[in-house]
């Protein structure tokens, strides 16, 4: 199969030929994800370093581990990004004292890239992060931090209610309940 | 856990990765017995993904690239080592060569930016049929490499802007006075583009690329975007 038809595949049906190894599939896998798994990484362990490190690594595993890729689990991103965010936060577990970075910071400018310098695919995936990240930011803020914390932190719901002093049983509620408005929007398109 | 199932909470706590090591163990024990608890787990999946997808959007380093392309050639390469004959191998190998230390070749081939600027000096090879330089890009824009066998040459570029109605990149090869069209091509979405560089290149022969308004031009009408000697 040509590299232009590999292209015109759907996610679902590229992974079998990723998993058969071929890597020119693993390419065009790579030029579809890596600019949203590397985005995941940076957001959870803070540098573009030890971001690239896990963005390497998670792919890699993907492609040595014969991609074990299965339609019940979700769509190909989501599973790669699933990846992408347990490599991460091994890594942040393995950095004793470290604390996550949780809010988006300023030197993330630098690696931005001028809205016309942006290819078509590229554009489309930050509209679509956008309005998913406007969707979680009407959260009520105690629900949406109790998320953050644990999604993109790597507390558990017992470290969670430690840190912001609050009952454990209040912690999971504000979880569930953050959860559940993510869903509804999901349902209704966003 | 709620009499034999988790608690509602404890199993979004787990779709978040939030729950204790051994209250994790007690989900994962029951979860896949209990289709109620399955369900509810798939039901899930979809807001969890799109945590993942709401951070603010970045563009990987294209050495981040390289470097996982890097290993996967590798990896066919070691496997084909193993098995006899090789399967496909990735852009002929020279994606490997950014992972591997550069070694001495009978051929240097020098790439050049418009203008004549400098942009590639880092010479490596695959093997005794081909000859390769890695380009780094020198500059934000286009950048490559352009890989010479004895009848065929590959340039590989990326950096590339997306065309406009029939417009197409044009390769031309110069010998001394003589321009001649070879390949033309689009990139992809990504401003990515291989095309093969027909015929033996002899030393001195000047490979270009120029943006044109349509196909089948037989001289350039643009200026010239990228070019490659081979000495």
């Amino acid at each position: 199969m040509t590299r232009a038809e590999l292209q015109r595949l759907a996610d679902e049906d590229l992974m079998p030929l990723v998993a058969r190894q071929d890597p020119v599939a693993f390419e065009v896998f790579y030029d579809r994800h890596a600019g949203a798994a590397y985005s995941l990484a940076y957001r959870i362990v803070g540098s573009r370093t030890a971001g690239e490190d896990v963005t390497q690594e998670a792919l890699i595993s993907i492609w040595r581990s014969g991609a074990r890729y299965d339609r019940a689990r979700g769509s190909v991103r989501a599973w790669t990004l699933g990846i992408v965010r347990n490599r991460a936060i091994d890594m942040l577990r393995k950095e004793s004292g470290r604390s996550p970075k949780l809010a988006a910071g300023g030197d993330e400018i630098i690696e931005r890239r001028a809205a016309e310098e942006l290819t078509d695919t590229e554009a489309v995936r930050r509209e679509t992060a956008q309005e998913v990240r406007g969707a979680i930011e009407e959260l009520p803020s105690d629900q949406s931090r109790v998320i953050q914390l644990a999604y993109y932190g790597g507390f558990s719901h017992s470290e969670i209610a430690e840190m912001l002093n609050e009952p454990l049983g209040t912690i999971k509620g504000r979880m569930r309940l953050g959860m559940d408005k993510i869903r509804a929007a999901l349902a209704e398109g966003l | 856990m709620n009499g034999e199932h988790p608690d509602r909470d404890d199993l979004v706590a787990y779709a978040l990765g939030a729950l204790e090591p051994e209250e994790e163990r007690a989900v994962e024990a029951h979860a896949p017995r209990c289709a109620r608890c399955t369900r509810e787990l798939e039901a899930l999946v979809p807001a969890v993904g799109v945590l993942g997808e709401s951070v603010e959007q970045l563009e990987p380093p294209p050495q981040l690239r390289e470097r996982v392309l890097a290993e996967v050639n590798a990896d066919v390469e070691r496997s084909a080592e193993r098995e006899g004959p090789a399967p496909r191998r990735l852009r002929r190998g020279w994606r490997g060569l950014f992972a591997r230390p550069a070694f001495a070749v009978g051929l240097a081939i020098i790439v050049a930016a418009v203008g004549g600027y400098l942009i590639a000096g880092n010479t490596g090879g695959s093997g005794p049929e081909q000859e390769t330089v890695a380009v780094v890009p020198a500059q934000q824009g286009i950048g490559g490499t352009l890989a010479v066998d004895e009848n065929s040459s590959m340039l590989d570029l990326h950096g590339l802007a997306q065309l406009k109605g029939e417009e197409v990149y044009q390769v031309w090869v110069a010998n001394g006075e003589a321009v001649s069209p070879s390949s033309n091509f689009i990139p992809d979405d990504n401003g990515r583009a291989m095309t093969a560089v027909d015929g033996h290149l002899p030393s001195g022969t000047r490979v270009m690329v120029t943006r044109e308004p349509r196909p089948g031009l037989t001289a350039p009408t643009t200026p010239v975007l990228l070019s490659a000697t081979v000495q």
